[in-house]
């Protein structure tokens, strides 16, 4: 089962990412800001990073940079979430060694899509009987 | 005097040239090397309020600025001439003014000296000063305004995320237990909600543009490939109203240097609305080449066979919040501001888009954009940033728009953050608004040249100490050194010098760089 680490500061966006996460049969990890985020990548090896850029302690950019600098985690995908606001933020996301970025508020088919490809088996099923239906 | 008095002509163009520096309204001395009076005209003594008949002193205490003086004195020992130097001196008084001074060597009566012209422009740098003052002022007040724009926009999506967010998660509680007779007020709450939120990215867009705030971010655009993602990415749309979306690229249209986001974003607008405004129908795009003021084009065709416009509409279509009619905006929705930001952005990008329309047969909208913008449209706006925000900051400043990308993408790799400035007319204000570690300045540019950006940052008290590496094709090391930079680098850029200099005057870009070391 694939294991997702989400890093967010918001507690209303982290909510409500990974419980429609949670439904469709991922696994969650939470890190709140960019130091927890390199820490989780270290303990938890999570198959896939949900990287929030404008993070208190230490941003997005950064935890990214250290995460891809690791041996330990460098190959761990990373897709940043990126605010409209910021034009600019999603070069500077690639540049930082992100694999892929998209926009909050978050689609969550169109960033399905976009994690689909990173993980190595692909997207769960979905354990929900819709779903299945 | 009359001709006759005249011994002799020479004689006579003597005196009538000291006649005429007499009158001059100009300040003219006349110095022995070692800074003695051998002449001075009326004027010099009227400038400087010498008492008439009293022999002055000559001081260095009559210097504003003595490292001004230093600084001068250097380029006159090195290139035996100062000329238009704009100082300030102290009158007998002690009242400062400002001057204009122009020193060089001569010969007077046999022997070697120096002579100097002064002319005050006092009542200029006060004005100039004023309307810098004034200027600045009204930046700052933009600024404050569009930062005000930005945090607002920001702090205003953050609770709507929630609201489409939640409003979303319910529609899906709702499929899940069977309710499904709350699904189409959620979705009407989500829609409102995407609604708002378009309106918000599109005021936040329209400031942005307007305070000259947006960056563009010029790369090779593959013009084929974008023009099959904006059919990708409408073609949900066009199902809707079961239209037909067409494209077609010709052959010779390859790439073109612009800023694809902004590009992408227009496209997707125009094609949305012919989507939009049309149903059963037809919309294309077609693309193929121009030209635009005698440089090459290309130009994007969207047309549709809609609801078309009168004149009347079509004539207030780019003004912000105005559709066609306000009727439009119940029957087909939108925000009103696609267009106006439409037009816009294709202004940045040195182009321009243009409407032809008949009621009841459909629309043609056509973007004109040069495949390589100008250095004046690049110089009106900076390329935007390479690096992370964030890095430790440089900034760049050249009139080559090959040398940003190049040193833009080497100090990125490095992990510094490089602002663009693509000529010496707004250097100035970049750096006072960067505030970057370090500069890499240019010389030969043109309107403003290096060495006046140099002269004008080492002359401003906050920004005298940011380290300046000059950047330049010739080999002008000691003029530059001696002018106040903090190294001289020689073009063609070597990476390793570069990367080198950099880190000695911004800092490494990265600690773990030092590290990584061990």
């Amino acid at each position: 089962m694939s294991l997702i680490l989400l890093v967010e500061d918001n507690p209303e966006n982290r909510d409500m990412l990974s419980r429609r996460l949670l439904r469709r049969g991922f696994e969650l990890a939470y890190a709140e800001d960019g130091a927890q985020a390199v820490e989780s990548a270290r303990n938890e090896r999570p198959d896939l990073i949900l990287m929030d850029l404008n993070l208190p302690v230490m941003d997005g950019w950064e935890a990214t940079r250290r995460i891809k600098a690791d041996p330990a985690t460098a190959a761990i995908p990373v897709i940043a979430l990126t605010a409209h606001a910021m034009a600019g933020d999603s070069q500077a996301a690639l540049e930082a060694g992100c694999d892929d970025y998209d926009t909050k508020p978050v689609d969550l088919p169109r960033l399905l899509e976009k994690m689909r490809p990173l993980l190595p088996d692909g997207l769960p099923q979905a354990k929900r009987p819709r779903d299945e239906a | 005097m009359s001709e006759a008095s005249r011994p002799d002509g020479t004689r006579a163009s003597n005196e009538q040239a000291r006649e005429l520096l007499e009158v001059a309204p100009i300040s003219v001395v006349i110095l022995t090397e070692e800074g003695k009076y051998l002449y001075r005209n009326p004027a010099h003594d009227a400038i400087y309020r010498y008492e008439p008949g009293r022999m002055p002193r000559l001081s260095t205490e009559m210097w504003v600025d003595p490292a001004e003086r230093e600084r001068l004195l250097e380029i006159f020992r090195r290139t035996g001439e100062m000329r238009n130097a704009e100082v300030q001196h102290r009158r007998a008084n002690g009242e400062v003014f400002w001057g204009l001074m122009t020193w060089q060597r001569l010969v007077y009566d046999g022997q070697p000296a120096l002579a100097g012209w002064i002319y005050e422009i006092t009542e200029r740098k006060l004005a100039e000063q004023a309307m810098e003052q004034a200027r600045q002022a009204a930046e700052q007040a933009n600024q404050i305004k569009s930062e005000f724009l930005a945090n607002m926009s920001h702090e205003l999506r953050t609770p709507l995320n929630a609201i489409i967010g939640y409003a979303q998660i319910l529609q899906e509680d709702a499929e899940d237990e069977e309710l499904d007779q709350f699904i189409p007020d959620l979705r009407k709450i989500e829609n409102a909600g995407k609604h708002l939120l378009g309106l918000i990215n599109g005021i936040l867009d329209l400031s942005k543009i307007e305070a000259g705030r947006m960056e563009v971010y010029l790369e090779p655009v593959d013009v084929a490939g974008l023009a099959e993602e904006v059919r990708t990415l409408t073609a949900p749309l066009a199902k809707n109203n079961e239209n037909v979306v067409q494209v077609e690229v010709a052959a010779d249209v390859g790439t073109l240097r612009t800023d694809v986001t902004k590009l992408k974003q227009s496209l997707l607008n125009l094609v949305s609305n012919a989507c939009k405004f049309t149903r059963q129908g037809q919309v294309r795009l077609d693309v193929d080449t121009t030209a635009l003021e005698g440089q090459p084009a290309i130009r994007f065709r969207v047309s549709d066979t809609g609801i078309g416009m009168t004149p009347e509409q079509q004539a207030k279509l780019f003004q912000p919040f105005t559709q066609a009619d306000s009727s439009t905006t119940r029957q087909y929705g939108g925000t009103g501001l696609g267009l106006a930001i439409t037009k816009r952005l294709c202004e940045l990008l040195g182009g321009s888009v243009t409407v032809s329309s008949t009621i009841g047969e459909g629309s043609c909208f056509t973007i004109l954009l040069p495949r390589q913008p100008s250095a004046e449209q690049a110089q009106a706006q900076p390329a935007a940033a390479h690096g992370p925000s964030g890095a430790p900051t440089l900034l760049l400043i050249d009139d080559d728009p090959q040398v940003h990308d190049v040193m833009g993408a080497m100090l990125s790799r490095d992990g510094y953050r490089v602002e663009h400035v693509s000529g010496g007319p707004g250097a100035v204000d970049a750096v006072r608004r960067v505030r970057p570690l370090a500069i890499l300045l240019d010389v030969m540019m043109p309107q403003v040249d290096g060495w006046s950006v140099l002269n004008a940052l080492k002359q401003d008290a906050e920004l005298a100490d940011i380290p300046v590496i000059i950047v330049s094709m010739l080999d002008d090391r000691p003029l530059g050194l001696s002018l106040g930079a903090a190294e001289f680098l020689t073009k063609p850029i070597d990476r390793a010098t570069l990367a080198e200099t950099v880190r000695r005057f911004a800092g490494p870009a990265r600690p773990e760089a030092e590290e990584g070391g061990r």
